[in-house]
């Protein structure tokens, strides 16, 4: 009786959408972690900062949901970012990129 | 049953983000996923605070005019510990931001960001004898 109750309260919207979210959250820290490219982990970085954002505001704390969707979605992978373009083994010059083009 | 099945879910995803970000920090090399790693943890810890002060079918603890204080006060949820979690965000992030600054300063001293290659350089033995 207990699964079926389970089965039919998770059918609902309210606990659907965060449940989603739940996994969503997950499924990015092990994507960005496990990433061998170290550019694309930073952007994946923002997948579970978005999520959380997206899960603060579920959970009644809007304000909270604001100040994590600016650091959690843009400033932090800005960051993580700029350091991987500064610790390069092999720094892109910019000849090469008006070469290519 | 005191607790509905979304603060159950945030619940268990702050666990398992913690132990997504303690498993990081112990078995990846490069640095930078390390300190990437202990945001998560940091992230879970948020959430966990986030979720002890969510109330099921509540409303957002903001008063309005036309709403009667009694059924406020029995229908929104705890603010104390969001207050706490947006300071706790900030410094999160410039907690990050100063260790990815000495991750470069790091980078341009040795040449590497490998954690096993860092152990093995000969270089900070060297620092620590002067």
């Amino acid at each position: 009786m207990t699964d079926v109750n389970l089965l039919v309260s998770l059918m609902d919207v309210n606990v659907f959408i965060p449940v989603v979210l739940y996994v969503l959250a997950i499924l990015g820290a092990i994507v960005c972690l496990m990433q061998k490219d170290l550019l694309k982990m930073a952007v994946l970085t923002s997948i579970t900062g978005f999520m959380l954002a997206a899960i603060y505001q579920v959970l009644l704390a809007p304000d909270v949901a604001l100040t994590q969707a600016v650091v959690g979605a843009a400033i932090v992978p800005t960051l993580v970012a700029l350091t991987i373009l500064k610790t390069r083994e092999e720094p892109v010059t910019s000849e090469e990129g008006e070469g290519d083009s | 049953m005191s607790f509905s099945i979304v603060q159950c879910g945030s619940l268990l995803t702050a666990a398992l983000l913690m132990i997504i970000g303690l498993v990081a920090l112990v078995y990846l090399d490069n640095v930078v996923k390390k300190i990437i790693g202990a945001a998560f943890i940091g992230d879970g810890v948020n959430l966990l605070l986030i979720s002890l002060g969510y109330r099921a079918n509540g409303i957002t603890y903001i008063l309005l005019q036309d709403m009667n204080v009694t059924n406020f006060l029995g229908q929104a949820s705890y603010p104390l510990p969001f207050a706490l979690v947006l300071t706790s965000i900030v410094i999160g992030a410039s907690t990050l931001a100063v260790m990815l600054a000495l991750s470069v300063v790091l980078y341009k001293r040795h040449g590497t960001l490998s954690a096993s290659a860092l152990l093995n350089d000969k270089k900070i033995g060297e620092d620590n004898n002067e």
